[in-house]
């Protein structure tokens, strides 16, 4: 007798690892931010998985909310419209709407970010 | 002078038609048989008794036959006879000639196997959906007289497997024990729990092969 065995992996929430980062920034375009992931242990989730970015200080919100559909994925954009600070930098959150069960705060390196 | 005067009647031989019995292999097999004839002069069998043996009974390789009633053989009608067999796992098709009051009994003996099932192994990243491929259960399946897969089914829990029935992309929870047909098994899939944690799934499945014998 057979059996079908299905393994079904562990969801590991590792922290993504920002692909690209900008400087001379113009201040109406829109940024991408691509990431990727150690393995592939953000596929498979959710429909409700959640990309915020954040931009600081904080003055500049509201929050501008990405929600991604359908996973995979592999960048996100984001129209972040006019700034008005010299320096600013920028944080990406990703939610794993599952109960808030993973949650990681990433800080993209732009503490003197120049607008131009 | 005398003479002793000794009269020999003639033997009137019983006429068997020839029989045949599918035998599956590595399996008890009682098959019941009409064993028709003519000529009959009033021979009698009676229930067991024993009219070819070979091997040992529950050893692989035995075959037994057997009557399978009291009977009186007159004129011409049908004997019901028994062949009991446990087939080795490659036994080959055969032909036996045994008598009966001294007039051959032929058998044509034809063998075929349960097809034999292996493990299925996925692995599916989590919270994902895997839809199942006839590849993965032909890779799965062998069978002894190269009869091809025709049905599979799976037992057990059978919690987040789906299927389609029709095939209109409506999926329902699937029953266990359901046959599916070889060529719908692309309508069978699985849905990871919705949870963080690494499982693993394991349920029995089952083969029918062309001949519509079952694996084990």
């Amino acid at each position: 007798m057979g059996n079908i065995d299905i393994n079904v992996a562990e969801f590991i929430c590792e922290p993504p690892q920002i692909g690209n980062t900008y400087r001379n920034v113009s201040t109406t375009q829109d940024y991408t931010f691509n990431y990727t992931t150690e393995g592939d242990t953000y596929q498979g989730y959710g429909l409700n998985t959640k990309i915020k970015l954040f931009i600081i200080p904080e003055q500049v919100q509201p929050e501008i909310e990405y929600t991604t559909t359908p996973v995979p994925f592999n960048a996100v954009n984001f129209s972040i419209g006019q700034l008005n600070y010299d320096t600013v930098s920028f944080r990406l959150e990703f939610t794993v709407d599952d109960g808030d069960t993973c949650y990681y705060s990433i800080n993209i390196p732009y503490s003197s970010i120049i607008i131009t | 002078m005398a003479n002793i005067i000794l009269n020999i009647a003639a033997k009137i031989f019983l006429n068997f038609s020839p029989m045949s019995a599918t035998l599956i292999r590595e399996t008890n097999n009682i098959v019941p048989i009409d064993l028709n004839y003519t000529s009959g002069t009033g021979q009698t069998m009676t229930t067991g008794q024993i009219l070819y043996s070979f091997g040992t009974a529950g050893n692989p390789g035995f075959l037994q036959i057997t009557s399978n009633s009291n009977v009186t053989l007159s004129g011409s009608g049908s004997v019901p006879i028994r062949v009991t067999s446990l087939p080795t796992a490659t036994q080959a098709n055969q032909s036996i000639v045994f008598q009966f009051d001294q007039s051959d009994i032929e058998l044509e003996l034809n063998y075929n196997s349960k097809p034999a099932t292996s493990n299925v192994s996925i692995s599916m990243p989590n919270r994902s959906t895997h839809d199942f491929t006839t590849a993965e259960f032909v890779a799965a399946y062998t069978d002894f007289d190269s009869d091809a897969m025709s049905e599979i089914k799976a037992e057990g829990n059978m919690t987040g497997y789906e299927y389609d029935l029709n095939g209109t992309g409506n999926y329902v929870a699937y029953t266990a024990g359901t046959w599916i047909p070889v060529n719908n098994i692309t309508r069978l899939r699985y849905k990871a729990l919705n949870q963080n944690a690494a499982y693993l799934k394991t349920n029995p499945w089952y083969a029918k092969d062309a001949q519509g014998n079952i694996s084990n």
